[in-house]
């Protein structure tokens, strides 16, 4: 069997409940019959496929199945949530009353004791969930280690720390196929590469936030990823490095479009908040065409709500003092009304498009 | 991109994890190793305790703050009042000057007097940089002075009560400067016992009196290692506990990374 990930084993399952669906309308509707030999050869193929694919993935065989899946899945994350706080907390009571050798002992083996369980766990684990708590445990251990080794050391805070944070999330998200840690190391990601554009332009690193534009480059490198790197045994991480591609290009963009005084530029305040306001439209729409354009929904749903975000912060800047609220809530709503006719059209256009 | 297996995460993982720690590990090592760059002798004085709120009451571990004042330049016009006396952590230096400030790295070429040019010292944000710490020496003596003259000119309670926190209240460890190589502040500052070099930053800042600055050290908080939580103490629980005395031996080693080296109660 190719298949090496539950997400990719999950999605060959879905294909095969479709598959059997339609079938069945087919036959109903008079389109194909199947003889009763073809009709248990395909059965049985998928029969078997199945009761492989779940042995080996612990995948959901039916809705109410993959209805169970969501919840084990919020209460996974909300139990890796709550066990690294708990870490950190343990961790905050106790080392105090430890020697130095013995706290950096405790933290190393924290750190290697939790991926020492989520290696085993995840060879254990065909569901996968169990594995992910213990992964985003791991990473919890390791960051903390990083920094109390700095607080127990007084060592001078540096970017480094995001490089090393962000491999071991890479490292985690892969091998647990965790979309959470994902995003985790995609963070440490855009901190390093804002900090080293702050640097760049002069800036002590800690300060990058002050600038937005620091953020710029690093989410032309995430957006990249995804077309330099194939993801066929995670099809659903493409979509999150875009995603975080489009907040960290478009989030600054808003603030800039806000407060223009925080800018790089050498120029007016509101200049540059024009500017920024004019760059945001102008990108959400290119985005939104692209999405529609490669038929990435993630990609269009992410730039609209940016979009609707930029509008609308500007609609309550202009108007919200100067017209009467029943007003101003309806040209929000007249606004709606607009997206939606300008979304069909895309759709139709779309579909128009991919019809031979 | 293909799914991991799972002996190449271990290796992986562990080799990450290992480098790591090796390499933070040996950082700090490496800054301890050999002669300090410098070992100044604190007191209660120049070092804070956190005060124990919120997750802070959770903490078994303690830490101080080295308490870095400047001696400020005094208002060109008006008289001095009590508070332009404080010296306190964010005032503006009196050596932070237009010449120090360009060394740093600012642009103060445009005149600040036109909207561009305002505009222009405004978005400049802080720049990295070394400071000088200088522990009981002439900025400390120079703002007592200056204590001194205004109790004698005004005689007020506050006034005395101001002279009587500077004598024996305040902190000693002034900033005294800044610049861009260590080596060659270490030159000019030559004495290891009175003055240590730190990494900071200097941020440009429009005082009334013309453009100035102020400057922040970075990474001076000290873990107080356990051999010497019973000398420095518990941080106060309230602002009526009275404070327990000490004196700390903070070394900075290679790396300009302070650590305490001695601690006793006094």
């Amino acid at each position: 069997m190719a298949i090496v990930s539950r997400s990719e084993a999950q999605r060959r399952a879905d294909e095969i409940r479709t598959f059997q669906r339609e079938l069945q309308t087919l036959e109903r509707d008079a389109v194909v019959s199947l003889t009763a030999e073809q009709r248990e050869a395909i059965a049985g193929h998928h029969r078997r496929l199945l009761s492989e694919l779940a042995d080996a993935f612990d995948i959901d065989r039916d809705g109410h199945a993959k209805q169970l899946s969501l919840g084990m899945r919020i209460a996974s994350f909300l139990g890796a949530l709550a066990l690294g706080a708990s870490v950190f907390f343990l961790f905050y009571q106790f080392w105090g009353l430890f020697s130095t050798p013995v706290q950096v002992a405790i933290l190393l083996a924290g750190a290697l004791g939790s991926f020492g369980a989520t290696v085993w766990v995840r060879s254990r684990d065909g569901s996968g969930y169990f594995a992910k708590l213990a992964a985003l445990v791991a990473f919890a251990c390791f960051v903390l280690d990083i920094m109390m080794l700095g607080s127990i050391f007084n060592i001078t805070p540096s970017d480094k720390a995001f490089t090393v944070w962000a491999a071991y999330g890479f490292l985690l998200a892969y091998s647990c196929d965790l979309r959470l840690l994902l995003v985790a190391a995609i963070l440490c990601v855009v901190s390093f590469v804002a900090a080293r554009t702050g640097t760049v332009c002069g800036l002590y690193w800690l300060d990058f936030g002050q600038r937005p534009e620091n953020f710029f480059p690093a989410a032309a490198i995430l957006f990249a990823v995804p077309q330099l790197v194939r993801h066929e045994r995670f099809p659903e991480f493409p979509a999150v490095y875009r995603i975080c591609a489009l907040l960290t290009l478009f989030l600054p963009m808003i603030v800039l479009g806000n407060w223009g005084e925080i800018s790089y530029l050498d120029l007016d305040r509101k200049l540059i908040e024009v500017l920024y306001q004019v760059l945001g439209f102008a990108g959400t729409t290119a985005f939104i065409w692209l999405g529609v354009r490669r038929q990435w929904p993630h990609v269009v749903n992410t730039s609209i709500t940016l979009f609707v975000v930029l509008l609308y912060t500007k609609f309550y800047d202009w108007w919200w003092e100067a017209m009467p609220k029943y007003l101003f809530f309806l040209v929000i709503a007249l606004t709606a009304l607009l997206f939606l006719v300008v979304l069909r059209r895309l759709r139709g256009a779309a579909a128009g498009g991919a019809r031979p | 991109m293909r799914a991991m297996r799972r002996d190449a995460l271990a290796a992986w993982g562990v080799a990450l994890l290992v480098a790591t720690n090796a390499v933070v590990l040996g950082g700090a090592a490496y800054n301890r190793g050999g002669e300090p760059d410098a070992t100044l002798a604190l007191t209660e004085r120049e070092t804070q305790l956190p005060y124990p709120w919120g997750f802070e009451s959770e903490n078994s571990g303690l830490s101080l703050r080295l308490h870095v004042r400047t001696l400020e330049a005094l208002p060109t016009h008006g008289a001095i009042r009590i508070y332009d006396l404080g010296g306190y952590a964010y005032g503006n230096p009196q050596w932070l000057d237009r010449k120090k400030l360009t060394e740093l790295g600012f642009d103060l070429s445009t005149p600040a007097n036109d909207p561009s040019g305002m505009r222009r010292y405004q978005k400049q944000l802080p720049k990295p940089a070394f400071l000088v710490l200088e522990m009981e020496g002439e900025a400390y003596r120079a703002s007592l002075k200056r204590v001194e003259d205004y109790a004698a000119r005004e005689s007020t309670p506050q006034a005395a009560r101001a002279l009587e926190d500077e004598r024996s209240k305040n902190g000693r460890l002034f900033a005294v400067d800044a610049g861009l190589d260590a080596e060659a502040l270490r030159a000019k500052y030559a004495d290891r016992k009175r003055f240590a070099i730190v990494h900071g930053k200097v941020w440009l800042r429009d005082w009334s009196d013309g453009i100035g600055g102020y400057v922040e050290a970075v990474g001076t908080t000290l873990n107080v290692p356990l051999r010497f939580h019973g000398a420095v103490g518990k941080p106060q629980r309230y602002d009526g506990d009275k404070p327990r005395k000490y004196e700390v031996s903070v070394a900075f080693g290679r790396r300009l990374e302070p650590w305490m080296a001695a601690a006793a109660a006094r």
